[in-house]
Formats: structure tokens, C-alpha cells, sequence
């Protein structure tokens, strides 16, 4: 592949032992197709083998290599640069976070909150169903459309950078847990629900400190729209406290006896190959 | 470790974002103005529990002067723009004009696109309300 152009990397240092974020450049001959995080490779290997910066999948799945690249937050990994339409980048770590060493963020703050929701299904009819499991719940397509685009979070933290709310206060939630706790609180095999979850209705933490800025929605790589979740969940609040709410709905089961015969039109299971 | 969270006024110039999030700038720098107004206001027009001399005087000296006549409409100003915008986040924060929950496909449109047609009905309302009360100022500007 031939080179298009140079692209110059300007990229925020910051090492533990200097102690001082200072801005380095790198140029990079970028070919057709080429991503961000192929750039900071080819940094690492050919120019400085100091640059840290966190990858894994290389296909917009694991959330590791979130980054401000001019001012936008992106997944290294999934943007092209050519994309960009720029001859300078400016890679930044995530904002809102403590920054390790480079482009690397501590994320542990983001966890830590998103463990408060409780980011889980609670049953209380039939506890031991989940360590002892005899059968399925049931769900329809329409209930299972009310949760699963907050369900595609990679946790990349990109939302929690992008909100003003987080960077005047850091007590609050942020958009990536509140969004989780919308997502298990409309889950239909769910019966904790908001009640169980009342972290979210907190004054401090909760979710009505959240003023539909939107920067969250804008910067999401995966399309989870945290805002929408977090307008949802504020109307669930409001229409559960003025008792407006209808009874949600609660998933059925279907019983499932494991050590039961199989039906006698159910297809065979391959042979078993006898080894050696 | 260094701390890159530093407050919103840092978020503001830290990045690129979306229209709405410039909105919530606008809306947070008028609704402080107007929390700063309402002490004041209050003061001024307690003035007349000490009789109407003493009312009389503070409106002679506070309403009359080109100065305070552009105060006031700046506050017009400020007060139109954080209803405005106050409208369209009561609607949106009940869940209105933001669409449903679906599955997301390249290109993502998200529920700040879908309530966009609000913002810039906010914007040009907004901009109206400005050029009428310049309109309506202007006897007092040029007094």
C-alpha cells in the first residue's frame, strides 16, 4: 500500500517520574484504511517505544483504546484517520479520569460506580433460581427492545469524559451507570427495579443531576445512547413517585426438566469419534 | 496520576461537542445571572415598605438611566432564552421527542438528533423574542 500523506500526531505525554503533561509530535505516513491506533503503533515501533496507550480487539469490542482525538471522543481502533480530514491530531487521554501514564486512564472510578446500581438481575420470588437453575424465562421481543440498546455498553468510559455534570462534580454517578441501572431496572425478569436501585434517585449522585447536555450520547462509539436512557429512567422516577406507573411487567418461566428424555422427533447428536 | 477532571469551564473548551451542550453552557451562564438578579431585585423593590418618598427615590435613580434600561434588557434577554430552553428539557426529560429504545445500526442516530428539531425551534424563537425586545428597547436606549 502506498502512503497518501504524513499525518503529525500531537500527543499528550505525561510520565510519573516528570510529573507535567507536555505535548509531543510524531509524524506518521498514513496509507488508505489506516486507524488511529495503527498510527500509535507505528509510533511505538518505528519512532518512540515509550508511548502507552491501552488496546486490545482492534474492532471497536473490548473499549480499551478510547481517546480525544481533536476535541471528539472515538475508539482508536474503529476511526479511520483519512476520516478525520485533518493534517494535525491531537490525541488526548479521556478527561474526568486520573491519567496513569500517556493515553492512559484509570478507569477504576467508573467501575466502582457502576457496581452501586446493581448491574444484575434481583429476584426475590425465587432466589435459588440462579444458582440452581430449572428452566428459562420468557420474554417478548418488545420487552427485550426496551433494554438491549443500553445492553451493547463496552464500558469504555467515553460518556463518563464527555459530562459536564462529572467534571464540576465527581460524585455523580455519570452517564455509563445510570444507563446500566436503566438497562436491569426495565428488564422484565427483573424485580429489583428503580426501588432496589435507589442510588439513582439520590440528590447528589442520582440521575436528575444529569441536564440532558448530551455530550454523552454524541461521544458513545457503540450507539448505546446513554442520554435517552438517562431521560427514560428520570421519567420512571418521576411517573413511580406520583404512583402513575403502571405495574411493570414480569417475565414468565418456563420449567425445563433437564433429566428428562428427549422428544423422539428432536435431532440426534453427532456420533461421538472413538480417539487413536 | 494527574486529575484531567477540572471543572466545566475547562469541559467547555476541552472539545468538540454537540449543539445542545452549547445550550447547557448558555443555560447555566443565564440561569446564574438570573439567581444573581433575584436577591437584587428583591432589595430594590423592598424599598417600599419605608414609604413611597424613599420608592420614589430608588426609581429615580435606578430606572431612568440608559444604563440600567440595557440591564433590563439583558435580562429580557436572558430570561427568554433559559425559558425557552427550559421548555424544551421539561419535554425531553419526560421522555418526549427522544424516540425508543432500538437497535443500534452505523450510522447511530440517537435521541439528541431526534429532539434536534427542538433546538432550533428554541434558537429561532429565541432569536425573534431578541430582535423584538431590541425593537421594543429602543425608545429607552436612545431616551
Amino acid at each position: 500500500m502506498e502512503k497518501v500523506k504524513d499525518v503529525v500526531f500531537r500527543i499528550l505525554r505525561y510520565s510519573p517520574e516528570d510529573g507535567k503533561p507536555t505535548w509531543s509530535e510524531y509524524e506518521v505516513p498514513v496509507i488508505k484504511g489506516m486507524t488511529v491506533l495503527q498510527g500509535l503503533f507505528h509510533i511505538k515501533e518505528t519512532q518512540d517505544p515509550t508511548l502507552s496507550f491501552r488496546a486490545s480487539c482492534r474492532m471497536g469490542v473490548c473499549g480499551s483504546c478510547a481517546m480525544k482525538v481533536n476535541g471528539k471522543h472515538i475508539l482508536a481502533c474503529q476511526t479511520q484517520i483519512l476520516k478525520l480530514h485533518a493534517d494535525v491530531l491531537n490525541v488526548e487521554p479521556l478527561s474526568n479520569y486520573n491519567v496513569i501514564k500517556d493515553l492512559v486512564p484509570d478507569l477504576f472510578p467508573m467501575f466502582e460506580k457502576h457496581a452501586t446500581v446493581k448491574p444484575y438481575i434481583i429476584r426475590y420470588s425465587d432466589p435459588e433460581e440462579f444458582n440452581d437453575p430449572t428452566g428459562e424465562y420468557l420474554q417478548l421481543p418488545d420487552e427485550l427492545e426496551e433494554y438491549l440498546q443500553f445492553s451493547y455498553c463496552i464500558k469504555c468510559g467515553a460518556c463518563v469524559s464527555a459530562c459536564p455534570v462529572v467534571s464540576g462534580d465527581e460524585d455523580f454517578l455519570g452517564p455509563q451507570a445510570l444507563t446500566q441501572a436503566y438497562r436491569y431496572a426495565v428488564d422484565t425478569r427483573d424485580e429489583g427495579y428503580i426501588v432496589d436501585r435507589d442510588v439513582v434517585s439520590d440528590i447528589v449522585s442520582g440521575v436528575f443531576r444529569c441536564h440532558f447536555v448530551g455530550a454523552c450520547s454524541d461521544a458513545c462509539p457503540k450507539g448505546v445512547d446513554p442520554g435517552m436512557a438517562l431521560q427514560l429512567l428520570k421519567k420512571e422516577l418521576f411517573l413511580n413517585s406520583f404512583g402513575l406507573k403502571r405495574k411493570k411487567k414480569t417475565a414468565g418461566f418456563h420449567r425445563i426438566d433437564f433429566n428428562a428424555p428427549p422428544p423422539p422427533d428432536a435431532p440426534k447428536p453427532p456420533p461421538k469419534t472413538v480417539e487413536g | 496520576m494527574y486529575n484531567r477532571r477540572k471543572g466545566f469551564v475547562k469541559w467547555a473548551f476541552g472539545g468538540k461537542y454537540n449543539l445542545e451542550a452549547y445550550l447547557f453552557l448558555i443555560h447555566r451562564i443565564t440561569g446564574i445571572a438570573l439567581a444573581l438578579y433575584l436577591p437584587v431585585h428583591i432589595i430594590v423593590t423592598s424599598m417600599r415598605i419605608f414609604g413611597p418618598e424613599s420608592w420614589k427615590a430608588i426609581m429615580e435613580r435606578v430606572a431612568h438611566s440608559p444604563i440600567s434600561a440595557f440591564g433590563e434588557w439583558l435580562l429580557v434577554v436572558a430570561v427568554a432564552i433559559h425559558a425557552l430552553n427550559g421548555m424544551r428539557l421539561i419535554l425531553t426529560e419526560l421522555g418526549m421527542f427522544i424516540g425508543r429504545p432500538s437497535r443500534p445500526a452505523y450510522p447511530y442516530r440517537n435521541s439528541i438528533d431526534r429532539q434536534r428539531v427542538l433546538s432550533w425551534t428554541v434558537m429561532v424563537l429565541s432569536a425573534v423574542f431578541i430582535i423584538w425586545s431590541v425593537v421594543a428597547f429602543s425608545p429607552r436606549f436612545f431616551h
